[in-house]
């Protein structure tokens, strides 16, 4: 038995009938960390002692029948821009290289009380503001599929280690589609659940108005037990919703039959051939399991970017004020005054992507644009919301392209405008607060993965998951393992 | 909103010194070049109807926003607190310089 080919819910059932142990896990996952990680650079750090001691401390609750619950004792780990307490939470930036996080994050409370192992801290790009997970100051993620690609970003490092076979599942955030771009490159699951779904308290805020926390692994399954796990109200985050999401492996076998899916016509539009001929696929399997298909029209989608891209700089430069080198962060040398030492902090703190956009968000916020720019991309966030609200008066889920392309080159320097475009499929979800899923579902003819996304109604995260389940079980055959 | 080359330069300027950060000659150029981008982009705006149009601040606000009740609770022990504090003398945080 390959320990690391199973998925998250056999490794799951294989700790509880003990045919396997924590430690055993645990110890494969540090093995294959050695092995990877000279090649993908997915960690940037790796809590060996940690891990070994509270993987030891479930077998001693499972040897005493005292497990806390099915996943205790499974190994993961988790992008570093969430808080675990005493660890370093870099966020992949020279500004944050010495925080050490002061407490655990709500969502890792929720792991630890469910007894799982955390590994450590993974890669990212600078503050998660990108989609290629170069920017950071630990070097670039590679993509376990082709090392000389991008594996995505902004959670590149917890795709490419799922991806790889190093972890079961991780942990990413996604505020314009930084969990699903990634886990559409390095061929896993990935959920940007509902806006309030999981708690974000000790998440380093990038967009306030758009950041999520989500479970990225290789199978639906696992990806419906993380869930269940992570959807709980905390009255510290006043955005989290109040109502717990139930449990979200109950159901899934039921299929798609009288499902209502919507093919986003405009979401094709530039799509790369390949990446096209994924979706007309995915959309004859919808109809196949019994769902209806029909094309539909999002004109205003194409403006969702725009929006993005003012309204995340915007909120950025508001969340990011506070890395000043005296309240938070790197101090910056050599100052003569405070303006030169805020000058110097934040200078030699902040890589050139997020002084771009610190740049851009404090200028759309000044006086004389803040109409021109803010007001009207927050109007135009309205215009979506209710374009998306009226389409899903006729459908219940809505499918398309993740990115337009597979996997590009590392060196791949994208103008101003395609760095746009790398967002173009993800931005609505976020723009809109519905859940959305990234969904393994083909192979260039360079093999490289690609994904299709699944966009649901708010809240209605069971209904996607089961379509994703059904999707999934039609399709086997995209489990392909890299060559690493 | 149009911007002259000129305007641009001295709006990115402005927009560098409020965010105070200081950057490289390269890192201002890339900068400008990415406001030019999303400034020329943003004329698209001009064409929707939005007089009448509500801003959205946040999305999928459930119902009523939950509340804690106002009474004292145990909170961080200043040692945890503090422990990114900058490094003390005496009684003091010791701190940059900053008076001129």
């Amino acid at each position: 038995m390959n320990i690391h080919e199973l998925s998250m819910l056999e490794l799951a059932t294989k700790l509880a009938d003990k045919s396997l142990t924590s430690v055993e896990a645990t110890q494969a996952c540090l093995e294959r960390i050695s092995e990877t990680e000279p090649k993908l650079n997915a960690f940037i750090y790796v809590d060996a002692q940690g891990a070994l001691e509270a993987a030891a401390a479930s077998d001693k609750r499972r040897s005493r029948g005292e497990a806390l619950g099915p996943l205790d004792g499974l190994p993961m780990a988790l992008k570093d821009n969430i808080f675990v307490a005493g660890l370093k939470t870099t966020c992949a930036s020279r500004m944050l290289q010495n925080f050490v996080a002061p407490m655990d994050a709500a969502v890792v409370q929720q792991l630890r009380q469910a007894g799982m192992v955390l590994l450590g801290k993974l890669n990212m790009d600078e503050m998660a503001m990108g989609s290629s997970s170069t920017s950071g100051v630990f070097g670039a993620v590679h993509n376990p599929y082709a090392l000389e690609r991008s594996a995505g970003g902004s959670s590149g490092g917890s795709a490419a280690a799922v991806g790889a076979r190093v972890l079961w599942a991780a942990l990413g955030s996604d505020s314009g589609g930084s969990i699903r771009q990634p886990a559409s490159f390095c061929n896993v699951v990935g959920l940007k659940p509902s806006f309030g779904r999981i708690s974000r308290r000790g998440v380093v805020a990038y967009a306030s108005s758009m950041d999520q926390v989500g479970p990225m692994a290789r199978k639906v399954k696992d990806i419906a037990a993380l869930l269940t796990l992570l959807a709980q109200p905390d009255e510290e985050d006043v955005l989290c919703n109040p109502r717990p999401g139930g449990d979200y492996t109950q159901g899934l076998e039921q299929g798609m039959g009288g499902m209502r899916v919507g093919l986003w016509r405009e979401s094709l539009e530039g799509a790369d051939k390949e990446v096209a001929a994924c979706i007309g696929e995915a959309a004859k399997a919808c109809e196949r399991l019994g769902a209806q298909v029909e094309e539909l029209s999002l004109p205003l989608s194409r403006m969702a970017p725009l929006a993005y891209a003012l309204i995340s700089a915007a909120e950025a430069s508001s969340n990011l004020a506070r890395f000043d080198g005296i309240r938070y962060g790197h101090a910056g040398t050599q100052a003569p005054n405070l303006h030169a030492l805020y000058f110097n902090s934040r200078g030699e703190g902040f890589g050139k992507t997020v002084k771009k956009k610190l740049t851009l968000g404090t200028f759309v916020l000044s006086s004389g644009h803040y109409e021109a720019f803010f007001v009207k991309a927050a109007k135009l966030r309205t215009l979506l919301c209710e374009e998306i609200k009226q389409a899903f008066k006729k459908v219940d889920l809505l499918l398309s392209p993740v990115a337009s392309t597979p996997a590009f080159p590392l060196e791949f320097n994208p103008t101003p405008a395609q760095s746009a475009a790398l967002d173009t499929h993800t931005v609505l979800a976020n723009l809109v607060g519905l859940p959305a899923l990234s969904l393994p579902y083909g192979f260039s003819a360079q093999g490289l993965p690609i994904g299709i996304q699944l966009m649901g109604k708010a809240f209605e995260e069971a209904a996607l998951l089961r379509c994703a389940h059904a999707l999934e079980e039609d399709k086997p055959s995209f489990q392909r393992a890299p060559l690493l | 909103m149009e911007f002259s080359k000129e305007a641009l330069e001295a709006a990115v300027q402005a927009a560098v010194h409020h965010a105070h950060i200081g950057m490289s000659e390269e890192a201002f150029l890339a900068c400008q070049q990415e406001m030019e981008f999303i400034t020329g982009w943003a004329k698209e705006l001009e064409a929707l109807a939005l007089e009448d149009t509500p801003m959205t601040i946040s999305v999928n606000l459930p119902g009523t926003c939950p509340t804690r009740p106002d009474e004292l609770s145990p909170s961080m022990g200043s040692k945890e607190a503090l422990a990114q504090a900058p490094v003390k003398m005496g009684s003091c945080f010791v701190v940059p310089q900053i008076i001129e």
